[in-house]
């Protein structure tokens, strides 16, 4: 990092302005894979604006505005993360299966195939994996930097993600040549 | 279908999403957040008044840190490793050379399965060995909730949240060590808040926020349930080589536990209450935050 842009990130009156200029150009990005993990477009605005306020109030903790991307993803997927789990556990609670599985208030269109029900009954942790790989199009390593996890952890949680995507949707694709 | 075919379904079902952009309105809440959060660090006099009763349930966890802490180090429940009556043998901490050769993370086990470095001696604890290969203790300490972490690698990251927060301060092992150094000679513990740095007999220790999770919203049958604060704390009391540190999170999500110790804290705490009896004591703790926020901006 040069000495010009460490001055910035450091400097308390410019710390504001860094914010926005990084925070701005990645924000879509960000929302994005907030939408891709969570799903729902509201949850997803939420969980990035949650994301943004954590990462200002880390702002001391990020040594290099290079980094920031690599840095906030952490962030979000965390926030992201989070949410998923607590989400499950109000359905576990609350909701019959089944109604997890009706389109919901907003009319969002979860069952246009057998994917997306199958995605969300995976763990959080193996969610975000999937998405990392498939919608950010991630190595193992880089996703590994991302959780705060090593490698060999990704790959299992990947192989055990998609090994129950595929029983899940062979059984569903079997469910529909029957019907 | 094949493995490729459902590579092939997965790319597909994500490819419409890659040109979304973000709606105007996050674009606006974002940009305003350095003028509504307030200075990174000091959140209790920038947070909105709806949010201050949060803070203030944040702060008596940290009151039951503190308590928790000084209980658990001073009536000896808590018994750290300097404190006993043996020396113990540097080359008995198997794990820090582990680390530090490079080596996988993981705790050696004796034959009896034990772990090979010493847990604390606490009452009524129940161990696992988590799937990252770290040791957790946790413990239900005359009814609190507290997690014990024994991590005698200060690199022993666990996660961007996590009680030792160094994964996102050092990018190696000696940059760690020195931070973990630093830590334990001058009191700097990775706290947003605090720290407030207590004598508790012998020992120090610090006690400050580890910082405050943004407001969230529970989505339940399509309703939003309200909105609520989700503090992480921690006591960090220095016992060298070891970095014993409890927390106290109010939803078991901060810390990477193990489903194993997840489920446990589950099944005892979540409807159980911390806060009768240490309201009056936690006004105390408020009062120092406060000063030492206000000594901070003068």
């Amino acid at each position: 990092m040069t000495p010009a842009g460490l001055a910035e990130v450091e400097r308390p009156l410019a710390r504001a302005e860094a914010f926005r200029r990084l925070a701005d150009n990645h924000l879509n990005a960000s929302y994005r894979l907030a939408r891709a993990i969570l799903g729902d477009p509201a949850e997803a605005q939420d969980a990035t604006h949650d994301a943004f306020v954590t990462a200002w109030r880390k702002w001391a903790t990020l040594r290099d505005p290079a980094l920031f991307e690599h840095w906030f993803d952490r962030i979000l997927v965390h926030t992201c993360r989070n949410r998923l789990r607590r989400t499950q556990r109000w359905r576990g609670r609350d909701l019959a299966p089944e109604l997890l599985l009706a389109p919901d208030a907003f009319g969002r269109v979860h069952d246009r195939d057998a994917l997306d029900p199958a995605i969300a009954r995976l763990s959080p942790d193996h969610q975000v994996v999937v998405v990392l790989r498939f919608h950010r199009d991630l190595t193992l390593n880089e996703i590994a930097a991302r959780l705060g996890v090593r490698p060999g952890t990704v790959k299992s949680r990947l192989h055990y993600a998609l090994k129950r995507l595929h029983s899940e949707l062979d059984e569903s694709d079997a469910r529909g040549q029957l019907t | 279908m094949t493995e490729r075919e459902l590579e092939q379904r997965l790319t597909a079902r994500y490819r419409p999403n890659v040109d979304e952009a973000a709606p105007a309105e996050l674009r606006t809440s974002v940009a305003g957040i350095p003028e509504a959060v307030g200075a990174p660090g000091l959140t209790i006099r920038g947070l909105q008044p709806t949010q201050r009763p949060l803070a203030f349930a944040a702060a008596i966890l940290l009151l039951a840190a503190a308590l928790a802490g000084g209980i658990a180090v001073g009536s000896g429940l808590l018994r750290l490793p300097w404190q006993s009556s043996t020396p113990i043998d540097p080359a008995s901490i198997a794990p820090c050379e582990l680390v530090s050769g490079g080596s996988a993370r993981e705790i050696a086990v004796s034959d009896d399965g034990v772990p090979a470095i010493g847990a604390p001696n606490v009452v009524d604890y129940e161990e696992w060995i988590n799937r990252e290969g770290e040791l957790e203790v946790f413990s239900a300490v005359g009814g609190r909730t507290c997690f014990f972490l024994l991590s005698p690698d200060p690199n022993n990251s666990r996660g961007m949240d996590s009680v030792l927060h160094l994964r996102g301060q050092a990018t190696t092992g000696a940059e760690a060590s020195d931070l973990a150094a630093n830590i334990f000679d001058v009191g700097q513990a990775p706290f947003d808040q605090g720290p407030i740095i207590e004598q508790v007999g012998a020992n120090r220790a610090w006690v400050g926020l580890l910082g405050e999770r943004p407001s969230v919203s529970q989505p339940v049958g399509g309703q939003r349930m309200g909105e609520f604060f989700t503090p992480g704390m921690a006591v960090a009391v220095s016992a060298e080589p070891y970095f014993l540190v409890l927390t106290f999170d109010m939803d078991a999500s901060i810390l990477e536990l193990s489903d194993a110790a997840r489920g446990r804290w589950w099944e005892r705490y979540w409807d159980t209450s911390l806060w009768p009896g240490i309201r009056t004591p936690l006004e105390d703790i408020l009062t120092r935050l406060t000063q030492m926020e206000s000594a901070k901006g003068q």
